[in-house]
């Protein structure tokens, strides 16, 4: 059925997944939307995808990424929100592409696993 | 028939508008002196179907992602709201765009905040997401994402993102991203949330399909962005790119044979098609209209979507060219008059220079006023009837501001007009400020808001007679010339009330 989608772009090119990869464990507060906007300045030439990881799937978390979200005009930005049990499949799915662990709450440094205790960054 | 990815939208959208474009705006206020019904008859008929209930004109926007879903060789149409209910158990994909889903864009919030009623395009789309199909299809695990011009409103209603299942918002130009995340929702893997279409994955002009069914009234895309930076404007974001005279022409085209009865051409300044920087270059544009025209034939309608008043004024100015396009090209005995859209926006210069100093362009910013009276002098000379946009309550707007716009639009009195008011929305770069409401009113705002009213309502049965002579419209001007009579007699009552309350 979508054999033709890479024909497609013979003439262009298909869609960029954005480089560089933030994950957000627990809600976002404020500090982790100022680290955010810094993120999305500094690495966010190539696209910035950002994962908010906590317990419930609801979109309610949006709310306080409005700001961070309508302060971009320019920067492709991919908003996944995933649950804890989630987490190993996006270390492994997103690898080398993190760039940075955002935590806002000290308990949840455990998930965080010893390989990226370098990308974390505890607010 | 069945289709993995069905594109709908509500109502008020999917409608032709009785073949007059300006009619859709209708939808954008609550339904007063009539019943909603009644309202909806005037703005938004029911359209045309074939036997699978794909309309025969839909929203160019989602015929840009029809085409390109399908020249990627997904099974996608564009399926009318009333029709939806045939595929319930074979969507898997619902893509849904809109230009204003919850009436938080000018003019909707507007009317909502001046009248405490909820406007009709919001009470269209909550039924929309309400209805059985709807619901049913989610249920069977069908993928709602959702985009287009509104889509930032989204953010602003998480809850019926929730409560209607919405996997993804998507802002920004969707030809690229919506093949990806279609073929990712049919993969059944992870979507996100959100995506902002960043300057990286915006569509060449290679990249933009041709649309494969008609628009509505004809709508086709000549250019896109803009170049003037206006600070509340989200166009002036994109990358400005100009349709080649053959796309446009395979469009007219595909709407001719649709059956469609004229054109749309659609930029957010017309006249700047091909041009040298913002002054228009008259061979682009003479081509442009001359190869259009010749296509649609003498009796099918033109229209422009937008065009700027600085570009108006220098084309004429410079080339003559805007009374040669009409005389020599546009105007015969079957199209008396073009209409379009035009921003005035304010009538202050120094506001003009904190907030839209490219607008006035090649012009400069201390001239706004003249060039727009000259430019709707203009207009009137050569039968064009633009309905206008003046903002009130831009963030740093002062009194002063306010009753400039006020001297301005006495000005404008004597050319033919629809000028209509709008309340600030945070759009563009002003995105992160507040909505203008009506408890922001001053005196200054009152005054200005009568003497547009008064200016529109003086010209709107002269405009009538040109925008619709046909004996076949005879039933809507009867129920707009009600509709008219109905507003002369309360808005006099209304003013007084809102004059009161900005003394308090």
């Amino acid at each position: 059925m979508i054999k033709a989608y890479h024909s497609m772009f013979a003439y262009g090119e298909k869609y960029r997944e954005p480089l560089f990869t933030v994950i957000v464990l627990g809600e976002p507060n404020k500090d982790t939307v100022s680290k955010l906007h810094y993120i999305l300045r500094t690495r966010g030439l190539n696209g910035l995808r950002v994962y908010v990881v906590k317990d419930s799937s609801s979109s309610r978390f949006l709310e306080s990424l409005r700001d961070f979200i309508f302060s971009n005009h320019t920067y492709t930005l991919e908003v996944f929100t995933a649950e804890y049990e989630q987490l190993r499949e996006i270390y492994e799915k997103e690898g080398d592409r993190i760039v940075s662990i955002l935590v806002s709450d000290s308990n949840l440094v455990q998930y965080v696993p010893s390989i990226l205790r370098n990308k974390l960054e505890a607010l | 028939m069945t289709y993995d990815v069905v594109i709908t939208t509500d109502r008020t959208m999917m409608s032709n508008h009785h073949g007059k474009e300006f009619l859709g705006f209708v939808a954008t206020g609550p339904p007063i002196g009539m019943p909603e019904n009644l309202w909806m008859m005037i703005c938004a008929p029911k359209i045309r179907v074939d036997d699978s209930g794909r309309p025969v004109e839909a929203p160019y926007g989602l015929r840009k992602i029809e085409a390109v879903l399908r020249d990627a060789g997904f099974n996608a149409a564009i399926i009318d709201p009333d029709h939806l209910y045939k595929y319930v158990d074979s969507m898997k994909v619902i893509l849904i765009g809109h230009h204003d889903y919850f009436a938080y864009g000018p003019p909707s919030s507007e009317w909502w905040s001046l009248t405490g009623l909820e406007p009709v395009n919001r009470r269209s789309f909550i039924r929309l997401m309400n209805s059985e199909p709807m619901r049913k299809a989610k249920e069977k695990g069908a993928r709602i994402i959702v985009g287009g011009p509104a889509a930032w409103q989204w953010l602003y209603e998480l809850e019926f993102m929730d409560k209607w299942g919405v996997d993804t918002v998507v802002d920004g130009e969707g030809e690229k991203v919506t093949v990806e995340l279609v073929e990712k929702a049919l993969r059944g893997e992870p979507l996100p949330k959100y995506v902002y279409v960043g300057v990286d994955n915006v569509p060449g002009v290679n990249e933009i399909p041709v649309i494969k069914g008609a628009s509505v009234n004809g709508l086709v895309e000549i250019m896109r962005g803009c170049p003037r930076g206006c600070k509340f404007c989200s166009v002036t974001l994109r990358p400005l790119r100009f349709m080649p005279l053959e796309k446009i022409l395979s469009e007219v085209e595909v709407n001719i044979k649709s059956g469609v009865k004229g054109v749309i051409l659609h930029s957010e300044d017309v006249l700047l098609y091909q041009a040298d920087g913002v002054k228009p270059r008259p061979d682009p544009i003479i081509r442009l209209h001359e190869e259009v025209l010749k296509k649609i034939g003498e009796r099918r309608h033109l229209a422009w979507a937008h065009v700027s008043l600085a570009a108006l004024k220098y084309a004429e100015e410079n080339y003559k060219l805007i009374s040669r396009l009409m005389n020599e090209y546009v105007l015969n005995d079957y199209r008396r008059f073009l209409g379009v859209e035009v921003g005035i926006e304010t009538g202050s210069p120094s506001l003009a220079r904190k907030i839209m100093v490219g607008k006035s362009t090649p012009y400069p910013v201390e001239e706004w006023q003249e060039i727009v009276v000259d430019s709707f002098r203009i207009m009137h000379e050569n039968k064009i009837i633009p309905a206008a946009t003046v903002i009130l309550g831009f963030p740093e707007e002062t009194s002063e501001d306010v009753v400039k716009t006020i001297e301005l639009i006495e000005k404008l009195k004597p050319y033919r007009s629809i000028i209509v008011p709008m309340f600030f929305v945070p759009m563009g770069v002003l995105k992160k400020n507040k909505w203008f409401m009506r408890e922001h009113l001053k005196p200054e705002h009152v005054e200005a808001l009568k003497v547009m009213y008064e200016h529109s309502i003086y010209w709107s049965e002269d405009i009538m007679k040109f925008y619709m002579s046909s004996p076949l419209y005879l039933p809507v001007k009867a129920v707009l010339k009600y509709f008219i009579w109905y507003v002369k007699r309360k808005v006099n009552k209304y003013i007084g009330v809102l004059e009161e309350m900005v003394k308090k």
